[in-house]
């Protein structure tokens, strides 16, 4: 969830009912393989699901946010809010 | 260091919310879907200006040449229909695809209607009826108001950010307001004339900016 590539394909997903691996790689801008790395950790922790079936008889993966990675990504984004108003506050300021 | 840890938390901010806005509008900012609408709207242009919009006008013209006018705009409806089907398959090919969820389908059918009412309620209830029955015309192309408020609610729905609508609703309002002043005349044929051009600009040039701006996002993926 901290790194980069996930927050974007974890806040992607919860705009949208499901995504598919072609889409998640554009916005990403990762290769199959890191892509599929990727999904297969937040899979793993229970935050996607991803479900393989054939679009006109070619292989299509679809990828959906469950309610715990719904939620995850919601507590990510409160916090990173947090992070941004509490660097503003520390800046520095000009005399 | 927090300049840095701010920097990079900006980064990841505006690099996911714009993924959001994205996923979100993936199937509105297929902008060259619309292009070929755009252009049988001016093809439908060039008809308006060949056939006489009126009811003496239209009794006058030969069957034959009206039957042709009408089989020539239900084709180019026809294939821009296929046209745009074409291009969808190709944004899925080229980009993937993204399912929307219930709640943004709605919102999409609404802006869609709202549109809709935009261009025909002014054109087609208020000031047709009166240029049939009373000869008589609106001061203003109210059409292009309409228009223009249809246009900032599609901006507002796409996240307020895609600018080029609001250029666009600009130029609407200032040929509404240069209608106001007798520029084109004041009568029902010119309203619709110029509704319809406006229309199909708006469309052609809003469509390929879209494009544009879903390209640059949507980045091939790196070696």
């Amino acid at each position: 969830m901290h790194e980069p590539a996930r927050l974007v394909i974890l806040t992607a997903l919860a705009s949208c009912a499901s995504a598919d691996f072609v889409f998640l790689q554009r916005i990403t801008g990762l290769t199959n393989g890191n892509l599929s790395a990727h999904l297969a950790k937040l899979s793993e922790a229970g935050l996607v699901v991803i479900e393989k079936r054939f679009i006109e008889r070619k292989p299509n993966t679809q990828v959906v946010l469950t309610p715990r990675g719904r939620r995850a990504v919601n507590e990510h984004w409160r916090r990173l809010e947090q992070l941004r108003a509490g660097a503003r506050e520390l800046r520095p300021r000009s005399p | 260091m927090v300049c840095t840890t701010e920097h990079s938390t900006e980064i990841q901010i505006t690099g996911a919310r714009r993924a959001q806005q994205i996923a979100a509008h993936f199937l509105d900012l297929q902008g060259l879907r619309q292009v070929p609408f755009g252009i049988v709207l001016l093809s439908l242009f060039a008809v308006e200006m060949i056939l006489p919009l009126s009811r003496e006008g239209i009794k006058a013209t030969p069957l034959s040449t009206l039957l042709w006018m009408l089989a020539f705009v239900v084709t180019a409806f026809a294939v821009a229909f296929l046209a745009s089907t074409r291009i969808s398959a190709w944004y899925r090919w080229q980009f993937g695809t993204v399912e929307q969820t219930r709640h943004q389908r709605l919102a999409g059918r609404l802006i869609a209607g709202v549109g809709t009412l935009a261009f025909t309620v002014p054109l087609f209830t208020i000031e047709a009826p009166l240029w049939t029955v009373y000869r008589q015309a609106l001061p203003v192309n109210f059409a292009l108001f309409t228009m223009c408020l249809g246009i900032v609610c599609f901006w507002w729905y796409l996240g307020r950010s895609l600018n080029h609508y609001l250029v666009l609703a600009g130029l609407g309002l200032v040929l509404g307001v240069a209608s106001a002043m007798g520029l084109p005349p004041a009568t029902w044929p010119w309203h619709l004339r110029e509704a319809t051009l406006y229309l199909a600009v708006a469309a052609i040039v809003g469509g390929v900016l879209d494009h544009r701006a879903l390209v640059s996002v949507l980045s091939l993926p790196e070696n």
